[in-house]
Parts: C-alpha cells; structure tokens; sequence
C-alpha cells in the first residue's frame, strides 16, 4: 500500500512535466506570394478579346458604337519585345444622312501584323504596339453614302498602348488596349478600338 | 495534339467571319435623289440597273441545255438566286404635310415595263389625252403620309418584288392580259396566268425604276438590296450581262400594225436553239 502510493505520486510528477510554458520554434518566415516575373511563360502565346470600334469625323454618326470580337497570336522575341498577328471583326449598324441603308448592319474585319514593346513591372506589364495590314467592309453600303467608300478592302495601320496583369500562375494574364486605326480608302481621321482580354502563354 | 487542337479553336471564328461574306447584300444606288414634279404623270423617277456577270460559255451551255430539257427557256437571272428589295426614305420639303406614292417598274432580261411610256403610247394611239385609261405599274404603294418637314423611311420588300416579277414575266412571255395580273394577287388569284407554264423558271429584275408622286414638294432617296445566292452579280473585272429586253407595248395602244411588234417575238428568239441569254446584244 505504501509503496502503491509513492509510485502513483511519482508517476503524477512524472506526468505532469514538472517544467516552464511551451514555445513555438520558428526556423524560417514564410515565402511571400508574390509571382516572380522570371517565371512567367514566355514565347508562343494566343489572346481572346472583347470589345468596342467607333469611327472619328463623319462616320462616326454612320456606323456608330461596333461590338468587336478578335484574337491574336504572337511569340515573345525577348521579354519585352514581341511579334503578333492580330484579327479584329465588328459590327455596326448604320445610320446614314440619306435615311435610304440606316439599320442595315455592316461588318468591318481587320488583320494586322504588329510589334510590340512591353515594359514588365513585376506582374504590370505597359506595352506599345504598332502594325499595318488589311481591312474588309462587309458591304459596299458605304459606297453609297457620304463617305463614298469606294473599295470594300483597305490597307490599313494601327497603333495603342494595353496594359497587362499577370495572374499567380505562370500562363494567364489579362488585359485592356486601346488601338487607334487608320482606314486608308476611308476619307475619315481614323477609329478606335478599346478591348479587354484574356491571354494564355504556352 | 493538344496545340493542333487550341489553334483550330483560335482559327474557327475567323472561318466563320470569312465565310460571313458569303450572301452579304450588296446595294446600288442612284445617281442622285428624286424630287418630285407635281407636272409629270407617274412623278420624278430614277432607274437603277442591278449589275450581274456574263455567263461562261461553259454556263451558257448548262443553260441552254437545261432550257431544251425543261421545254422553256430558263434565264440567266433567275428570280431564286437573287432576293432585291428597295429601302426608301421619303423627305416632306414643304412645310404642309403631303401624301406620296410610290411606283416601282423594271425589267427583266426579257421584258420591261414602263408605265410611263405605256401611257405615253396611249396618248399617241389615241390622239387625245382626256381618252387615255389608267396604267397601273408593277408595284405601287398605298398613300403614304409624310408630315411637313419630316421623313417617313420603308421597304418594298423581297417578297413584293418577287411578285411583281412573276407579274412581269406573265406579261412579257405568256401574253397574260397585264391589268389582270397586276390587279391580282398571285397567293390569293391566278387570275390572268393561265397561259404561265407551271415548270416555267421566273426572271429576276435586271433594273428596277422607282417614281415618286406626291402633291407636295418631296424628296425620295432609295437603295436597291440585292443578296446574291449564286454569285451572278458583277464584281470589279466581270464582264457585264448585258440583254436587250423587249418593252412591253399592250396591244390597244399600238394604232399601226400591232403584228409587228407582238410580245412573243422577242421571247421566240430567246428560245431559239443556240441562243444566249443576252441575245440581241
């Protein structure tokens, strides 16, 4: 009995440690989650995107606010200069002096080649582009306007600024640009396209 | 695999673009807007010819062929490959309101119809003007209101113009008595196309003539629509189709020997073996 009890009471201060408040071991802080920009895709890559084409001057009462639907595809030369091929389609509905052709929808399709020059910081990336190429009138209403567009096809040039937002993983990133283009055979100063897109580099 | 199978689902929207141009309506114009002028019968008009491409003499062939099979002549501008229609906008100049109307003619690579120049041909067989019945043209609108200093836009639609180019044909080839016809209308009445050939293959207008008539000073701006089914019409290096059509003359405004100049004449020569469809060029 007397030697139950002392093994019990032993065991009891035993157990109870008998020693100082714990404490956490810290070894390292933890990584930040920020992406490294050096990890980032680079090279063959391919956008989708959404947006709007408006005309400056006299045809902007013709044709109006165009949605616009276009893709590109380019390949990083080097991190902050690139070449891409770029289509653009929207479409407007006219409206025109002479009443006779307002409703009617008209479609403009551009394809340019461009270069563009990125300046990367960390996931922002700033870029300029410019190109030239060819652009397509769906019909040839306008021949019949004001603006006397004779040819449905045009060389074309275009130039803008975007701006780039790299997501955590290595491949997406999103955007917005505005591109100010210059239909040749269209007697008008120029228009404008403002889209928003998604981007994947492989 | 998976990078043939991305790029075919980047390039799939531009087919589809592409492909979009096919069928786009292509419009024509005249050369200035009409005014009306309250002096003339059937109002100011304008013509606008609607520009198709010369057969290949491979087509050509098709078609003759195809005429002799069928027992008809069958035209080079068939009415199902091509849908016109006219868009409109009638300006009011005056500051009264008014009432327009608006006549619409043409003609096919057979035939033209001119009420203008029927009437005119009355005037002449008649010898006096108060003596001369009413020509009706192919298509004519109900009164259309315009108030003072505004514009009223419409359409005559396809649907029309195809009707008036069955009417036209019944007249030209099938000596169907023309006010008949264009008081008829041919889903409600075959009234006046007795004589058309059930396997008969309808025309297409080549040109079209649209007159304003109005009792106010106005102004009609229109535009031919034409959506081309077969690619017939004329793009830039085309030669262009050029037929002679006959211009249909009834046979009570012809005071001289109205054997001469009967309808059919033009129609037998069309369907001649060997002939072209622009014969008489």
């Amino acid at each position: 009995m007397h030697r139950a009890s002392v093994a019990a009471v032993a065991l009891a201060l035993l157990l109870s440690g008998g020693g100082g408040p714990a404490r956490a071991q810290i070894t390292q802080e933890p990584v930040k989650p920020l992406p490294d920009p050096a990890r980032f895709s680079r090279g063959l890559y391919a956008d989708a995107e959404l947006g709007s084409v408006f005309f400056l001057g006299n045809a902007h009462r013709a044709l109006g606010f165009g949605t616009a639907f276009g893709a590109r595809l380019g390949y990083d030369l080097l991190r902050w200069v690139a070449l891409q091929a770029h289509v653009l389609g929207s479409t407007h509905e006219t409206n025109l002096r002479s009443g006779a052709g307002s409703g009617e929808l008209l479609q403009l399709y551009q394809g340019t080649a461009e270069l563009k020059l990125s300046v990367p910081i960390r996931q922002i990336a700033i870029a300029a582009f410019g190109g030239l190429g060819f652009g397509h009138f769906s019909t040839n209403l306008l021949a019949t306007s004001r603006l006397r567009l004779d040819r449905q096809t045009s060389l074309l040039y275009a130039g803008g600024l975007g701006l780039d937002y790299h997501t955590l993983t290595r491949h997406f990133s999103f955007g917005l640009q505005g591109t100010f283009v210059k239909v040749v055979e269209l007697a008008v100063p120029g228009g404008v396209s403002v889209t928003a897109y998604a981007r994947y580099t492989f | 695999m998976r990078v043939a199978m991305r790029m075919i689902a980047g390039a799939t929207p531009l087919v589809l673009a592409a492909g979009c141009d096919l069928n786009t309506p292509v419009y024509f114009a005249p050369e200035a807007p009409v005014t009306s002028n309250p002096d003339e019968a059937y109002g100011a008009r304008a013509t606008v010819a609607v520009v198709y491409r010369r057969p290949t003499p491979g087509e050509r062939d098709n078609l003759r062929m195809a005429s002799e099979a069928r027992g008809v002549p069958i035209p080079w501008v068939r009415l199902r490959d091509v849908a016109l229609s006219i868009q409109y906008t009638i300006t009011n100049l005056s500051d009264r309101a008014g009432t327009a109307f608006l006549h619409v003619d043409g003609a096919t690579q057979y035939t033209r119809y001119d009420a203008a120049m029927i009437r005119q041909a009355f005037v002449q067989a008649a010898m006096n003007e108060n003596n001369v019945p009413y020509v009706p043209s192919l298509i004519q609108s109900v009164p259309i209101p315009v108030p003072a200093r505004a514009s009223v836009s419409g359409v005559v639609r396809e649907d029309e113009i195809a009707e008036a180019a069955l009417d036209l044909d019944a007249i030209g080839r099938w000596m169907a008595p023309y006010q008949v016809v264009l008081y008829h209308h041919s889903s409600r009445s075959r009234l006046g196309l007795e004589m058309v050939p059930a396997q008969v293959e309808l025309p297409q207008f080549i040109e079209l003539t649209v007159s304003l008539e109005a009792d106010r000073p106005m102004r009609l701006e229109f535009l031919v629509r034409a959506r081309d089914a077969r690619g017939i019409l004329a793009e830039s290096g085309d030669e262009r189709f050029s037929p002679n059509p006959m211009n249909f003359i009834p046979a009570a405004a012809m005071p001289m020997m109205p054997a001469m100049m009967m309808p059919a004449a033009a129609e037998d020569a069309a369907a001649m073996p060997g002939a072209t469809p622009d014969a008489g060029q």
